[in-house]
């Protein structure tokens, strides 16, 4: 159990800082027959996986993502980039946990230090661009650190990047959430698939997707694509990100633009 | 539940597999010939030596003329001559952090040695070889690298190979910085760990070596070893390793160790574990029973976890579910549920465990589910695992029977 759980959450593991590629989230993705680049914002494909219905439900509340059709083994899903996630706010996502554990003197450090940075209003774009040169040891190896221990290693993976920027958040008292999915990034002579983290920001009255590990990314375009948000920040989070896990496709199929 | 009475121990060993060579990350094809050639290299070693540490009983012929370099503080370093350009380097510590993370350590440090010796910066490397395998009853970690120093015309290439192993009271690591020489290498590693061995007290009535590969890349190991006290209790230690390339130049790193004690029925008297994750303490606990209450206490990522659990009655053991797995296959039960203390999944909560028997897939025959996690296990009449799979998205990980010592019964 423990070596199958340290393998898993070395899953989710891109960020667009490191100068090699994660060789454990990379995602088989296809283009459909004739299909070019570039893509336009709105793309379609065939998303595989043994758990369709539970994929559909998790993703009715995202703007930008329509689900086709749904199949035993298969989903068709259109999406327009970028995706926004449609729920409410709720009290979990102001809170201190113990994965977002902003009580911890790291975690405070790193926010005050960003306060003398930047004042106020604080944006997205803020926390995003300050999280990216924060964490200044892109790497892999990590599995899933809470945030005080980033604060304190500034190192890590796009989860790294995700909590540090949700712990952020709400620090400055703007709800926020972690998600774990897919990204579907549109180079110029290729199109890849990881399996990803990201934080999302409720500001201006919608959330936003806050994505500090790929802010210098290099790519055309970069589709996000939910499973789950991390349910579980207390001592048991290894359960919730098998869970997602779960949620992410087998295979990207003949994906075009629309 | 059903007790076993202690009637007798059944000791068999039976080695499943001896050898096996690396998984080469880097495609050789892509070298210049001279580097292809000096890959090939051999050496057929007739010289022999003794090796002798009164404090690990070691006191045996091994090949190469080794000479104690240095010893200190729990180490001992060991320079074994072969008739090559550079000695075999080998380590002896009595203190760790595991096999994968001081295999690592060991590897980097000598590629800082490497720096020093040629007055030249490393420019760049590359994970070229992970494995994993067992000599005699003891599994090992194979991690090679390829690296450059320098830049232009005085760019210097080279290989460091990298072995470990731990036996009953020590870990061993050896080292090799020279291109080619796998098998010789290799063949003195083995030689080197035998000492070890041949003077080692085995109690255990069982034990199993797994070993764990990822989208078939071996990437580790798992053993258990089982040993019963005067009172009839089970003292279970179990090893969990791995050294995982997560890119071309990166490799995770993880070792873990649980001592655990179960009654004879295979329900769970207490649990001590610690992780060592990429050269720092991840977790530890421990999970003792007070006033008939779950009680853990330790820490994850540094912060304290101190939690009585709701869960208050009987905890599967990892014997125990050997003995429920027995237990399942003679009764015309399709499936059976027990709670198991899983700290990984939950330090503070307990996780249903459900075992089931299948006949859909050919490669297996029982199902465990615990929580979202399952994995299909290919289990024999001892109640033995002898393969087990996880498959989810694009990942495959496997488990794979290569050394089992008596069986999970007591009678």
């Amino acid at each position: 159990m423990k070596y199958a759980i340290f393998l898993i959450l070395l899953s989710y593991t891109f960020n667009a800082n490191a100068d090699t590629v994660p060789t454990l989230a990379e995602l088989e993705i296809e283009m459909d027959t004739h299909q070019t680049l570039p893509l336009s914002d709105k793309i379609s494909f065939e998303f595989v996986s043994n758990n369709t219905q539970a994929v559909a439900k998790n993703l009715h509340n995202f703007k930008g993502i329509n689900i086709n059709q749904v199949h035993e083994k298969s989903l068709h899903i259109s999406m327009t980039a970028p995706t926004q996630y449609t729920g409410e706010v709720i009290e979990k996502y102001y809170q201190n946990s113990f994965v977002i554990d902003l009580n911890e003197k790291s975690t405070k450090d790193f926010v005050a230090a960003f306060k003398q940075e930047y004042k106020p209003p604080f944006d997205r774009e803020k926390l995003i661009s300050y999280v990216n040169s924060y964490i200044d040891n892109p790497v892999y190896i990590h599995g899933f650190n809470v945030a005080s221990i980033i604060a304190n290693q500034r190192s890590g993976d796009c989860t790294e990047y995700a909590v540090l920027v949700t712990a952020l958040a709400r620090s400055l008292g703007l709800p926020a959430r972690l998600v774990l999915g897919t990204v579907i990034i549109e180079g110029t002579d290729r199109v890849t698939a990881y399996g990803h983290a990201w934080a999302e920001v409720w500001q201006n009255a919608q959330w936003h997707i806050a994505d500090a590990a790929l802010y210098k990314s290099e790519a055309v375009q970069h589709f996000y694509l939910p499973s789950k948000e991390l349910e579980n920040e207390g001592p048991g989070y290894t359960l919730s990100i098998i869970d997602s896990l779960s949620l992410m496709p087998m295979i990207i199929r003949r994906l075009r633009s629309l | 539940m059903k007790t076993l009475s202690v009637i007798t121990f059944l000791f068999f060993s039976i080695i499943i597999t001896n050898k096996l060579w690396a998984v080469d990350l880097v495609d050789l094809n892509d070298f210049p010939g001279w580097f292809k050639d000096a890959m090939n290299r051999e050496i057929n070693i007739d010289d022999k030596s003794t090796l002798k540490i009164k404090p690990f009983n070691v006191n045996s012929e091994i090949l190469g003329e080794a000479k104690l370099i240095e010893e200190g503080e729990g180490t001992w370093y060991y320079q074994i001559e072969v008739g090559i350009d550079t000695p075999v380097e080998c380590y002896v510590f009595s203190e760790y952090d595991g096999a994968a993370n001081s295999l690592h350590s060991i590897v980097e440090l000598s590629l800082s040695g490497v720096e020093t010796l040629n007055k030249l910066s490393l420019s760049s490397k590359l994970n070229f070889a992970v494995n994993n395998g067992i000599v005699g009853d003891t599994p090992y970690l194979l991690f090679d690298t390829l690296y450059t120093l320098g830049e232009g015309n005085k760019k210097v290439s080279g290989v460091i190979k990298g072995l470990a192993a731990e036996t009953n009271q020590s870990l061993q690591v050896c080292i090799h910085n020279s291109v080619g020489y796998r098998n010789t290498f290799f063949t003195i590693f083995e030689s080197f760990i035998q000492a070890f061995l041949a003077n080692e007290d085995n109690p255990e009535f069982f034990k199993t070596v797994y070993q764990i590969s990822y989208n078939e890349m071996p990437v580790g190991y798992a053993t258990e070893e089982y040993t019963m006290d005067d009172e009839g209790d089970i003292n279970m230690i179990n090893h969990n390793v791995v050294l995982i390339p997560v890119d071309s130049n990166s490799i995770a790193r993880s070792d873990s160790i649980k001592n655990s004690w179960t009654r004879s029925d295979g329900s769970l008297i207490n649990a001590h574990e610690y992780t060592i994750n990429n050269g720092s303490l991840a977790s530890q606990y421990s999970i003792t029973n007070k006033d008939e209450k779950w009680v853990v206490d330790g820490e994850l990522q540094g912060k304290a976890i101190q939690a009585t659990l709701e869960y208050d009655k009987w905890l599967l053991s990892s014997f125990g579910s050997y003995l429920e797995t027995i237990n399942l296959s003679k009764s015309e039960k399709k499936s059976d549920e027990f709670y198991m203390w899983i700290s990984d999944a939950d330090p503070t909560s307990v996780l249903k465990i459900v075992i089931s028997k299948i006949s859909d897939d050919p490669n297996a025959n029982y199902q465990f589910e615990m929580g979202p996690l399952v994995m299909k296990m290919s289990v024999d009449d001892k109640g033995i695992v002898r393969k087990g799979t996880w498959k989810e998205v694009s990942s495959l990980m496997e488990m794979k029977l290569i050394y089992v010592k008596g069986e999970p019964t007591i009678q």
